[in-house]
């Protein structure tokens, strides 16, 4: 008996398979080639930068895109380029590390909110109360809340992330839950209850692994709103502080000098989150397509 | 032999295959003959191809499935020649069909009143009070108690021997020629579906449509139907009048799904297919000889057992 | 014979939402089922026949009642005691597909309960699973795969399998055959009848199919909302029974014989809604030979003489004699 894999709803991991996915759409190869791109700086831009990106040099304030500078240098005398590379240092993550923490927490709490949502029972009253609460924290604009947030707690990459974290955290819980209240009327968790299997052990095989996707599938996206979240704050102020490079400060800081004409202080860092966005936003595409089989 | 007469409903040589072309036929070469008040129980599992059979009757076989040859004659004009504009003008009339589902079947949107009268009002044109009248009549027919108020109910409202009643008084309302019944009690409890097979066959008794019964009960030909069919995979591997069929069926297809269907202990063998029992006896009885069926009997694959029984060779 | 199961004055009832109103499904059963025989469990829709076999397995609370299971109260366990239990009492499901979960293969689905309840090693349970593949005729290169995408009878073979792994004494086949063709219901009770003889399991084979259960059960229950009308060894009451309903639900069933008789005991109207039940017989409404104390009080168990554990419920059939009985409900069948 060869060794059996436990695995996901459809689809059993392999290197190969994987790769052979990826190559079988274009916009899906050009996605993975961008944010493996956008992963590479994130490890090897700052080394990698020809200029320091944090230190400004005050001669080639505000000098256009040249052989020197490829990117020009925006008002304060930064490297555009160089600071554009680095940025994702932060920019993928603060994402990242904000998506994961709040997708593991929020489909955690969304199995359980799910599971015994609807009980007479302690454990049902909690679950109610659990879901209240992240509908509370849902039904406010994102993007106010985080400010409050940030002017409370105070700025910086550590603050950044936990609020994010806090702020996605319902998303996930709700599509794991409402995957959750459909599946548990199957057959199947019935039979897995007869078969003898324990509340954990019905949670944590039967009931998760057919409730995850949609959740799985939501995270990709997220990430590209959470990089827009994250450059929306720098922008205002909150957020990351200067003079570490990040791409929505660097909108902000070159965003004046536009209507000026001197475009390449911002438009550059505002390309770079739009690929990044974007290519987030197939990935999660072809995931859900993938998955959904 | 009688001279040939023209049965009301003929089926001669049906092929059905599939429009992609490939697999086998989904229909090889049924034949079959119906008379006015006949019910012919055409048997078969899941698959075997009844559901085609009466859609290719009806000029509504599905995009994937198409008729390759033979004919389907209502009243001795071919129905695979008409326009379809022809055959919606023919369908709910003179040709008619009742599902099974009962409930999920109906329009949920509209009362039973309503589905029955807009069956009427596609197809004649008749006032208000004549429509009216009609639907009650036949409401009255298939055994509904209080047609009148009956009738304002929505499909939700009905059990599922009331909704499938609708579908019947639907189907009958404007006396068709031909009924095509589509394992109507199959989603039936035994009592309510025994209840719905009465009505039926007083109705047909009374309107003298040919009826064909596609269904799966050997019972249900049994007690209800004139004649009986047995369809594998496509292919007619029995054909015989009611009595001819019980008393001296042959194929042994048709031997094992009637040694299943008995009530039986189960100690004895279920005979399988290489099992044969045959009795050969001149049988007279009433199921006229029809073109279709002669067709039949001049072809190698089938054998006469009595002139009221074909089987296929084995 | 050992005794497995005692159930008595079993009830489940149902609070219909946004209602104060009340489905009972099932009415005050009791019975009892020894080691190695098959009971068959017959009725129409609404009649609790599943609802039944989820209460004895405690897939659902009962509302009243006991069930006695290897002389265990079941219903008195605490969740632990009951998950040990339940390697002795196992179901079957009608649509096998729906009861796996998705992401196992049919190796793990039958390896499961071993995993649960035994302390067997991989390779024991290696060896075990192929063991039960070959005993339910399941054939070994479907192991590794997914069950979606067999045929019916194999997946039934696979579940089969999964739920005789810890050799339970019980088994419920919950409508089993009702999804199968004519050969894969001949086929799955072959297979059960196997196993019932290598193991001496009890089954209660639920179904609305008199043919399959005639062939698999040594006695027979007949159930209309939520009570048992009838209990007899399947032979007399399928050929002999006195009991208005069974006799109407028998001789709804034609026979594959024209020149069988046409007389059938017929029931009135349709059947009642289980919600907020009236007292007396649920027959009541429709049976042709009812009286008057059937609307109010419930039926009393009639022992039929001879064969040993065959009753009825029925008021009239009670009080008189057997001939009279009989002459009554041939002249009401038309």
């Amino acid at each position: 008996m060869s060794s059996i894999a436990v695995t996901t709803k459809s689809v059993t991991l392999s290197g190969k398979r994987i790769v052979h996915w990826i190559g079988s759409d274009v916009r899906l190869t050009v996605a993975v080639v961008i944010l493996t791109c956008m992963v590479f700086c994130a490890i090897w831009g700052p080394r990698l930068a020809p200029y320091n990106p944090e230190l400004p040099d005050q001669a080639v304030r505000l000098s256009a895109p040249s052989r020197h500078h490829l990117f020009g240098a925006d008002v304060n005398g930064f490297d555009v380029f160089s600071r554009v590379i680095s940025a994702p240092r932060l920019d993928l993550l603060i994402p990242a590390v904000s998506v994961s923490v709040s997708l593991a927490v929020g489909s955690f709490l969304g199995l359980l909110g799910g599971f015994f949502a609807g009980r007479r029972s302690v454990s049902g009253w909690l679950a109610e109360l659990l879901t209240r609460l992240m509908d509370i924290i849902q039904s406010f604009p994102v993007f106010i809340v985080a400010l409050v947030l940030v002017g409370v707690a105070g700025g910086g990459t550590q603050n950044v992330i936990i609020i994010l974290a806090v702020l996605f955290t319902p998303i996930f819980f709700r599509y794991v839950r409402g995957q959750v209240l459909s599946e548990r009327e199957r057959l199947f968790i019935e039979a897995g209850v007869a078969i003898g299997n324990s509340w954990w052990r019905l949670l944590a095989l039967y009931v998760l692994p057919n409730s995850f996707t949609p959740a799985l599938v939501q995270a990709s996206p997220t990430m590209g709103f959470a990089i827009l979240l994250t450059a929306g704050l720098s922008f205002v102020g909150a957020g990351v502080r200067p003079p570490t490079p990040e791409w929505g400060a660097m909108i902000a800081a070159g965003a004046e000098q536009m209507v000026t004409g001197q475009w390449w202080a911002s438009v550059f860092p505002g390309l770079a989150i739009g690929l990044t966005v974007f290519a987030l936003a197939i990935v999660g595409e072809a995931l859900r397509v993938r998955l959904e089989e | 032999m009688a001279v040939a007469v023209q049965a009301r409903l003929e089926v001669n040589r049906l092929w059905v295959e599939r429009t992609a072309g490939r697999g086998p036929a989904v229909l090889q070469g049924i034949s079959l003959a119906v008379q006015p008040g006949q019910m012919l129980g055409v048997v078969g599992e899941a698959g075997a191809g009844k559901s085609v059979l009466g859609f290719a009757i009806l000029g509504l076989l599905p995009p994937g499935l198409c008729v390759a040859r033979g004919s389907i004659k209502l009243h001795g004009e071919d129905l695979l020649s008409k326009s379809d504009k022809a055959l919606r003008a023919i369908r709910g009339r003179d040709l008619a069909l009742i599902l099974s589902g009962g409930r999920t079947a109906l329009n949920p949107m509209e009362t039973a009143g309503t589905q029955i009268k807009n069956v009427i009002r596609s197809h004649l044109d008749v006032d208000t009070a004549t429509t009216d009248r009609m639907a009650i009549d036949i409401l009255n027919a298939v055994g509904i108690p209080d047609p009148a108020r009956r009738a304002h109910s929505y499909p939700h409202e009905l059990s599922g021997g009331m909704a499938q009643r609708i579908l019947i008084a639907q189907a009958m309302v404007l006396s068709p020629s031909v009924l095509i019944a589509d394992e109507p009690t199959s989603d039936l409890d035994v009592t309510v579906a025994a209840q719905v097979l009465d009505q039926m066959k007083g109705l047909i008794e009374g309107k003298e449509p040919s009826t064909i019964m596609l269904t799966r009960d050997l019972g249900i030909v049994a007690k209800y139907c004139d004649g009986a069919a047995v369809l594998r995979q496509g292919v007619l591997v029995e054909y015989a009048s009611v009595a001819s069929f019980f008393a001296h069926a042959s194929h042994p297809y048709s031997l094992a799904l009637l040694a299943s269907a008995k009530q039986a202990r189960g100690d004895e063998p279920v005979p399988s297919f290489d099992e044969v029992s045959r009795e050969r006896h001149s049988y007279g009885r009433t199921f006229k000889d029809f073109a279709a069926m002669r067709d039949m009997l001049t072809d190698p694959d089938y054998m006469q057992i009595n002139d009221a029984h074909i089987v296929r060779r084995f | 014979m050992a005794e497995v199961l005692r159930v008595a004055d079993l009830v489940k009832k149902f609070p219909v939402a946004g209602t104060r109103l009340v489905l009972t499904a099932v009415n005050g059963v009791s019975f009892t089922l020894d080691e190695g025989e098959t009971l068959g469990v017959v009725g129409e829709s609404g009649s609790g026949k599943t609802t039944l076999g989820r209460c004895i397995l405690r897939l659902v609370e009962p509302t009243s009642g006991t069930i006695g299971f290897l002389g265990r109260d079941v219903l008195s366990l605490r969740s632990s005691e009951m998950r040990r239990l339940r390697s002795e009492m196992q179901i079957i499901y009608q649509n096998p597909w729906e009861a796996f979960n998705p992401i196992m293969t049919v190796y793990q689905l039958i390896e499961e309960p071993l995993k649960l309840h035994t302390r067997l090693t991989r390779k024991e349970s290696a060896s075990e699973v192929l063991r039960l593949a070959e005993l339910v005729g399941l054939p070994g290169e479907v192991l590794k795969g997914k069950p979606r995408g067999l045929p019916a009878g194999l997946q039934q073979r696979a579940a089969i399998a999964r739920a005789v792994a810890t050799k339970p004494r019980l088994l419920i086949a919950d409508e089993a055959t009702s999804s199968l063709d004519l050969s894969g219901r001949l086929q799955i009770i072959e297979v059960l009848q196997h196993l019932q003889r290598e193991f001496k399991i009890a089954y209660i084979f639920i179904s609305h199919d008199l043919t399959s259960v005639l062939r698999i059960s040594h006695r027979v229950a007949i159930m209309y909302l939520g009570q048992i009308l009838e209990l007899g060894p399947t032979d007399a009451i399928f050929s002999g029974s006195q009991q208005p309903y069974s006799r109407a639900l028998l001789s709804s069933v034609f026979r594959p014989d024209p020149w069988a008789s046409e007389r059938r005991v017929r029931l009135r109207a349709e059947i009642p809604s289980p919600i907020d039940l009236l007292s007396g017989c649920p027959l009541a409404s429709r049976c042709p030979l009812v009286e008057e104390e059937c609307h109010t009080i419930p039926p009393p168990r009639t022992a039929i003489g001879g064969a040993d554990g065959w009753w009825a419920a029925c008021h009239p059939m009670a009080l008189l004699p057997r001939e009279t009985w009989e002459r009554r409900l041939a002249d009401a069948a038309t």
